[in-house]
């Protein structure tokens, strides 16, 4: 390299610049490969570290805890007693087979299982919660649920007959698994609103008519699992997507990630309907990263490196955002508490140190498994 | 609904005097206590307490030559540490479970037992405690402003109570901090109010009544009446846990609760 610099402009020289410019090519297209392999390394680590992490924070009963907290610090917390956030964990730990990893996820198997209903479906809140006769039986609960069980090889029922009597004329579905004949008049008639409230806790009378992009996204992922993805139901996915995810997109999540994630593993899982918006998809999740690896935050890391994964997405975009979440495990291999969720009424913000590591432990696996495979 | 091990339970029970907020946030939603092994261990338990009680209070080893009467050194009396561990616990579960009911907190019947078994170790651990006036270390006699049969009423203070009641206090105000967001004021509020309502009334309920019975003409002195106040707490449990447990059936359970709960209040009043 030195003597091809002090080489006088000549035939031998543009050889050499040539030589250079191809060594300088193989280096640039050999670096990808040198960096994914110490990416790997991290991850590998980091995924280990996390696993190690949800193994002594499940509890004996094999559920994860929820904090339930009045500031959006979390600071102000109390335990909120719910199924979901336990599937949610364990469909990360399920994505590498075997190991404690393995291990964890049947033991919150397990656990979901107790919670199952006989007719397949879940409530938000666990059986044992003072609250859970007064409500209906929640569709994105159930479908997170079934879609881990079924993961981990649990024999459950198959909803998607009965899921499908939810579905509304524009094609997406409300939030409680609820008689839709009977919603007719809630806005309107004091009177249904009254039967309703006899029916169930007034508290989750305002919300069953509502509907959520995320929890349809995660309701199209169930149904194409099962070979019956929704058209009508991709309509509505894809319509949510192209106003552009704006802040209170979703009466739930804050986080547009959580949505493209959704929306993105329901496309891996066979909802071939949701094509047209791919390409959006994958724009704007390349568009939001931040030079340093990151979304903004370890959970919309988590979210948006898994949706680019389900996307089957392969660049650099995908080694920055390992080593950006590597770089933010804390000692003790979990990542910190951040909300996930929240509700406008009561105001309350939902959150734990084992979601965020489950999340990027999910993100950590699928990683893995491409380089595993591409190797 | 998963049983837990008692192994785990008692580990995290003895964690919890250290680590309140760990613990009480650790108590699972789906998980319920082997009462089997419970009953054993807390009637094992009471036995030991009563041995190391009698012991380092009032210097002496209970021994099978002690009678069985109801009298002060009766074998009756050892018991009534058997049954009062059994009772100790189950009363505390029927405090956490009413009150949680009556606010409608999100606590299940398994956790408001998990959490008093965690309040039970506390107690457990008080005859340990108490080993140091073995050394020299006097208790102390605290006078109430209140006289029974002339007589004025006395508590003997001894060591373990500058141990277990603040581990307690605060091991109820985190629970109810940690579980329902309860405002530090109203934890510690209702944290006291149970502990005072539990030395004060239910501990001391048979010094009051039992004078009264006896002045009757029935024989029956305070450590007997322990016998019927365990009863009355073994009632109010059952329908409580029964009404909270999702067979809210007003007519029987409903009015069994009521019923116990009532005589608890004719105890107090009488």
């Amino acid at each position: 390299m030195a003597s091809w610099v002090g080489c006088a402009p000549g035939r031998d020289a543009r050889r050499g610049a040539w030589r250079a410019a191809g060594l300088v090519a193989a280096l640039a297209a050999a670096w990808p490969t040198a960096l994914a392999a110490d990416e790997q390394k991290l991850a590998r680590t980091a995924h280990r570290r996390g696993v190690a992490f949800l193994e002594q924070a499940q509890l004996p009963t094999g559920e994860f805890r929820m904090w339930a907290c009045t500031d959006e610090a979390l600071k102000d917390c109390a335990m909120e007693n719910e199924a979901l956030i336990t599937a949610t964990i364990a469909q990360g730990l399920a994505v590498l087979p075997g190991g404690r990893a393995e291990k964890v996820a049947q033991q919150a198997a397990n656990f979901l299982m107790s919670q199952m209903a006989a007719d397949g479906f879940f409530r938000y809140h666990l059986k044992e919660h003072p609250l859970s006769l007064e409500q209906p039986p929640t569709l994105e609960d159930t479908v997170v649920n079934l879609m881990m069980l079924e993961a981990l090889g649990r024999e459950v029922p198959d909803v998607t007959a009965v899921l499908k009597t939810y579905q509304t004329i524009g094609g997406s579905f409300h939030l409680f698994a609820f008689p839709l004949a009977d919603l007719q008049g809630l806005r309107t008639d004091p009177a249904v609103r009254e039967q309703l409230s006899l029916r169930v806790n007034p508290a989750f009378v305002e919300l069953l008519d509502q509907t959520e992009p995320v929890a349809n996204a995660n309701i199209q992922a169930y149904l194409a699992s099962h070979g019956q993805a929704s058209e009508p139901l991709c309509t509505y996915l894809v319509g949510v997507a192209q106003q552009g995810l704006p802040p209170g997109y979703s009466m739930f999540y804050g986080s547009p990630y959580a949505f493209l994630y959704a929306a993105s593993r329901a496309w891996g899982r066979g909802a071939t309907c949701l094509k047209p918006a791919l390409s959006e998809f994958e724009r704007r999740l390349l568009a939001d990263q931040h030079a340093d690896g990151s979304w903004g935050s370890v959970l919309n890391t988590a979210w948006a490196g898994s949706a680019l994964l389900w996307l089957n997405h392969r660049s650099a975009s995908l080694e920055r955002a390992v080593a950006w979440l590597a770089g933010q495990q804390r000692e003790d291999g979990s990542w910190a508490r951040e909300v996930a969720w929240s509700l406008a009424r009561p105001p309350l913000w939902f959150g734990s140190e084992e979601l965020t590591t489950g999340l990027a432990v999910e993100l950590l696996a699928r990683y893995l498994m491409l380089r595993e495979a591409e190797r | 609904m998963t049983v837990l091990r008692i192994g785990w339970l008692v580990r995290e029970g003895l964690t919890a005097v250290l680590r309140p907020g760990r613990v009480m946030a650790r108590i699972p939603a789906a998980g319920r206590l082997p009462y089997g092994w419970l009953l054993v261990l807390l009637a094992t338990w009471g036995m030991v307490y009563a041995f190391l009680h009698f012991r380092a209070m009032e210097g002496v080893w209970p021994t099978v030559r002690w009678s069985w009467s109801w009298h002060h050194a009766g074998l009756w009396r050892v018991l009534t540490f058997v049954g009062g561990s059994v009772v100790n616990w189950l009363m505390a579960a029927v405090a956490l479970s009413t009150l949680s009911w009556w606010r409608r907190w999100p606590l299940s019947v398994a956790q408001c037992d998990i959490a008093a078994f965690y309040l039970w170790c506390v107690w457990a651990l008080m005859p340990l405690v108490d080993l140091i006036h073995l050394f020299g270390v006097p208790t102390r006699v605290i006078f109430l402003p209140l006289m029974i049969r002339e007589s004025p009423l006395a508590l003997i203070a001894h060591a373990s109570w500058w141990f277990a009641f603040p581990v307690l206090a605060v091991e109820l105000c985190v629970l109810f901090r940690s579980r329902f967001r309860l405002p530090v004021l109203g934890a510690v509020g209702i944290g006291l109010g149970l502990l005072a309502a539990g030395r004060l009334v239910f501990e001391t309920l048979p010094v009051w009544t039992a004078p009264r019975l006896a002045a009757q003409g029935w024989l029956i002195n305070e450590w007997a009446l322990n016998t019927l106040h365990a009863l009355l707490g073994i009632a109010q449990w059952g329908c409580v846990r029964l009404w909270m447990g999702g067979q809210r059936r007003w007519p029987v359970i409903g009015a069994g609760s009521v019923a116990t709960a009532v005589g608890w209040a004719a105890f107090v009043v009488w």
